[in-house]
């Protein structure tokens, strides 16, 4: 088979405050005509990297240093003028963006943006069309004048994708093209760019940290670790007998089931009728006509003491305002029972003993911590408010004891949280939800912003604390993998109304309602 | 002094803006050595030794009686007299220069402002005043002022724009709407007015431009604090019980302080800039008081005397754009982006 690109020792150095970072090295690979091939890494593996400078859009500089060759067209695109590549960069190779919100420009049309990429200028609106068509945009003529914001994020990424193939590139390269939306999306979008690589006999780049993906669509895959290719092969051989340890890790990252039941029947936590409204805009002073958007429409649920309770659905569902509003956090109307208390009615003074009782992990550990306190201070604060009869010693006793429980050390205390990993991030957010020994903790999102195998740490740490210390949890996610995994009770959510509740079982082994039944579908592909 | 990495990274970054950092060590240099105009420029002795004792007439007054003298008012060490009668039982050490800002020197030949001679160095203003003596002081209280004002500005400015970014809703409108028509006031013919009947001293002076410049941070922190409310570890530590204020107080105000410590030397030149030309307009200081703007206006008014507008213009020029490096500087310090 005929080789579109073939890529020989590729090695991108990054200095940085006098420190030199090898971020790929020595990379060989090349892809086949009209196959799709896949680079998978963790985050910092060197994936995107290798992808820039397979197009040149990283610039060689003096903190930039790129050697190597790759070959396309017979030309090393490392040696070629900027002339020349202009010429290769949109035509022979295109690329697509993992975030289609900002990768439009929000002041042009749709029809200027991918006119702006055709090079042959008559009958451009015919093609446009055609484009459109395509990519599986219904009502394309309309669809012309319109501008980024009027169009959904699957939308956005269509118009990227038909950009992208507009002139017959013959290689097509997609950095986690689907990871910024909703499952159901993902899977749309998946097949649309399946079906044009077989359309067109272009070959796919595909670069993803998903390994379900890869499996789906891949012919042979890539695995990087560290700016290191440590294995690649063709994609079954490559999932049935990993050879590098790391692969088999990356295989194996789905998170362990619950292997515990949850005992005790006793409801912790309900909610009666919970309504949630975001007034949308009162643009004049004087004649206020507010109109809201309903987030969250009469919702009930149910909370037993010990168990999880995973609340499913796609962004705008209605999830996370269900939480902030348990928290207290938004206003809300309806009733919300913890315990025999309506909190609910309860003012923010009033509220605060309460606290302590449910605490909230939220999902990017870059922003839920405070970047000018250290460790210590950040798990000690709930001390402070609450617990204001310890002693000094006391506190740092017990911050030291939870530091450990969640797997950190009593050397880091003195930290700040810029020099810790995602993950341990996200450990320190779970120390400071757990000092309070609350009984309900929700969580949102806490595994969505990590790498895989992070995820099945974190995800093990929650059920192995939810054992020890009788946790109960809402666990509010996007991924069923993950609430599969953790979850008593399921509710699935949409539009902020409940589409299916029940057990684990029940939901994912005999869904009632299509809407369940295409989230499955697209999650476990 | 545990540093934390970040600010560790945020002097060197300072540090590497040669341009800036010399400017903060040669205005510090000018604003102590100020500090101690007494000693430099003063019509007074430093010390003086009559009878076998020290005595500070900088710092305490010394009827001519006490010397053996006529008078029971203050000394006037100028006066051979007096100091002959000094002399006579002790010694004393005047400073580097012998005038005070206000001391007329009565001795010139030539009708004043006189040209610059080894007795007054930067020759004398329309009154007879040193030039030099003058230009000491005046450094002084503009720095002073630009100080004061920058710092009780930056005070209310964060205290108002911290309350109405973090409240939102009803207060940030309502504050938005009086700021807009407050920040409309005409400051110069409210001060015209003002001035035409109390005489604006320093502190009056300072209270009225204080009543107008503290906007000019609000609506920075509004909109840092604005930000700020909705991340995640500012709601993490609602969700903990944190009070509001303490939220706006350990979490928040440290994103905004990048932004106010960044504008904060800007402000500073500009209120200094702002009362140099209420001075040069006559609005000022009351009159006597040594300032930049005052000594603009002589110039003006004196072209044939070139040393008074050249002077203060130099001293100006200098001392604003020490401040407009130091605040560049101080930008550079606080960018994430830099790469040093």
């Amino acid at each position: 088979m005929k080789r579109v690109i073939e890529v020989k020792d590729l090695t991108v150095t990054f200095s940085q405050n006098k420190e030199l970072i090898n971020a790929v090295k020595k990379s060989n690979f090349f892809i086949n005509e009209g196959e799709c091939f896949s680079i998978v890494g963790e985050s910092g593996s060197g994936k995107s990297v290798t992808a820039m400078s397979m197009m040149r859009l990283l610039k060689e500089n003096s903190r930039t240093e790129i050697s190597g060759f790759i070959k396309f067209d017979n030309k090393n695109i490392l040696n070629l003028s900027e002339k020349d590549l202009a010429i290769i960069r949109g035509k022979s190779i295109s690329m697509i963006f993992q975030e289609p919100m900002t990768s439009l420009n929000p002041l042009h049309t749709i029809k200027k943006q991918i006119g702006e990429c055709l090079f042959s200028l008559d009958k451009k609106e015919d093609r446009i069309l055609e484009l459109l068509s395509e990519v599986g945009i219904e009502n394309a003529e309309e669809r012309l004048n319109h501008f980024p914001h009027q169009l959904s994020g699957g939308q956005k990424q269509r118009v990227m994708i038909a950009m992208a193939i507009a002139n017959n590139p013959k290689l097509l390269i997609a950095d986690e093209p689907t990871t910024a939306l909703d499952v159901t999306i993902q899977k749309q979008i998946l097949d649309l760019l399946d079906k044009l690589r077989k359309k067109f006999q272009m070959s796919l780049l595909l670069i993803t940290h998903d390994l379900s993906i890869v499996k789906k669509i891949s012919d042979r895959v890539c695995v990087m670790k560290d700016g290191q290719i440590v294995e690649q092969g063709e994609t079954k051989t490559l999932f049935k007998k990993p050879k590098h340890p790391y692969t088999l890790k990356l295989i194996n990252s789905n998170p362990n089931e619950k292997k515990f039941k949850s005992k005790g029947s006793k409801i912790i936590l309900k909610t009666n009728n919970l309504n949630i409204h975001y007034q949308l805009n009162s643009n004049s002073f004087f004649n206020r006509k507010n109109k809201f958007f309903h987030a969250v429409k009469n919702l009930n649920i149910k909370l037993k003491k010990g168990s999880t309770l995973g609340v499913v659905g796609e962004s705008g569902s209605g999830k996370s305002s269900l939480a902030l509003a348990i928290l207290k956090l938004i206003k809300s109307q309806g009733d919300i029972f913890y315990k025999n208390n309506n909190i609910s009615e309860l003012n923010d003074a009033s509220f605060r003993k309460f606290r302590k009782n449910i605490q909230i992990i939220f999902q990017d550990p870059f922003a839920s911590l405070s970047p000018r306190l250290t460790i210590e201070r950040i798990v000690g604060e709930g001390l402070e408010i609450h617990r204001k009869d310890l002693k000094k010693n006391e506190v740092k006793d017990l911050i030291l004891q939870i530091i450990e429980k969640v797997g950190l050390e009593g050397s880091m205390l003195n930290r700040y949280p810029h020099e810790f990993s995602g993950g341990q991030r996200q450990r320190i957010a779970i120390a400071r939800a757990l000092i309070l020994r609350p009984e309900i903790i929700i969580l949102d999102e806490p595994t969505s912003a990590l790498d895989m195998t992070v995820q099945k740490q974190i995800v093990d740490l929650l059920l192995q604390l939810q054992k020890d210390l009788t946790l109960t949890y809402i666990f509010i996610s996007h991924d069923l993998k993950i609430i599969k995994a953790l979850s008593d009770e399921i509710v699935v959510m949409r539009y902020g109304e409940i589409v299916e509740e029940g057990s684990v079982k029940e939901v994912f082994l005999k869904p009632k309602k299509n809407y369940t039944k295409k989230l499955i579908q697209s999650a476990f592909i | 002094m545990n540093l934390s990495p970040l600010s560790k990274r945020r002097i060197e970054n300072f540090r590497s803006n040669k341009r800036g950092f010399y400017s903060s060590m040669i205005f510090i240099f000018l604003f102590i050595v100020t500090l101690f105009a007494e000693f430099i420029a003063n019509d007074k002795p430093i010390f003086l030794v009559f009878d076998n004792k020290f005595y500070f007439p900088v710092i305490e007054k010394i009827p001519e009686t006490f010397f053996g003298g006529e008078f029971e008012t203050e000394s006037d060490y100028k006066d051979p007299f007096v100091r002959k009668l000094i002399n006579n039982n002790g010694f004393f050490v005047m400073p580097l220069i012998e005038y005070s800002y206000d001391t007329i020197n009565y001795d010139l030949r030539v009708p004043s402002p006189s040209s610059p001679t080894f007795e007054n160095l930067l020759g004398t203003d329309d009154q007879g005043r040193d030039v030099l003596a003058r230009l000491i002081y005046g450094f002084r209280i503009s720095v002073f002022f630009g100080l004061i004002l920058t710092f009780l500005s930056s005070f209310i400015g964060i205290i108002i724009g911290g309350l109405q970014g973090f409240y939102g809703g009803v207060v940030d409108l309502y504050g938005q709407r009086f700021i807009e028509i407050w920040s409309g006031l005409p400051v110069l013919y409210l001060l015209i007015i003002i001035s035409s009947f109390i005489e604006p001293s320093f502190w009056v002076l300072l209270f009225i431009m204080l009543l107008f410049s503290w906007m000019s941070l609000e609506g920075v922190v509004r909109a840092e604090f604005l930000r700020a409310r909705n991340f995640e570890y500012v709601k993490a530590a609602k969700a903990l019980g944190v009070g509001n204020i303490q939220i706006m107080y350990r979490h928040i105000l440290p994103n905004a302080m990048v932004a106010t410590l960044t504008l904060m030397p800007f402000i500073l030149s500009g209120s200094i800039a702002t009362l140099t030309s209420l001075d040069f307009l006559g609005f000022g200081l009351p009159p006597g008081s040594p300032s930049l703007g005052e000594m603009v206006s002589q110039g003006k008014a004196n072209l044939q005397a070139p040393w008074l507008g050249i002077s203060a213009f130099i001293t100006l020029s200098l001392q604003l754009s020490l401040l407009v490096f130091v605040g560049e500087a101080v930008r550079d310090a606080f960018d994430p982006r830099k790469v040093s």
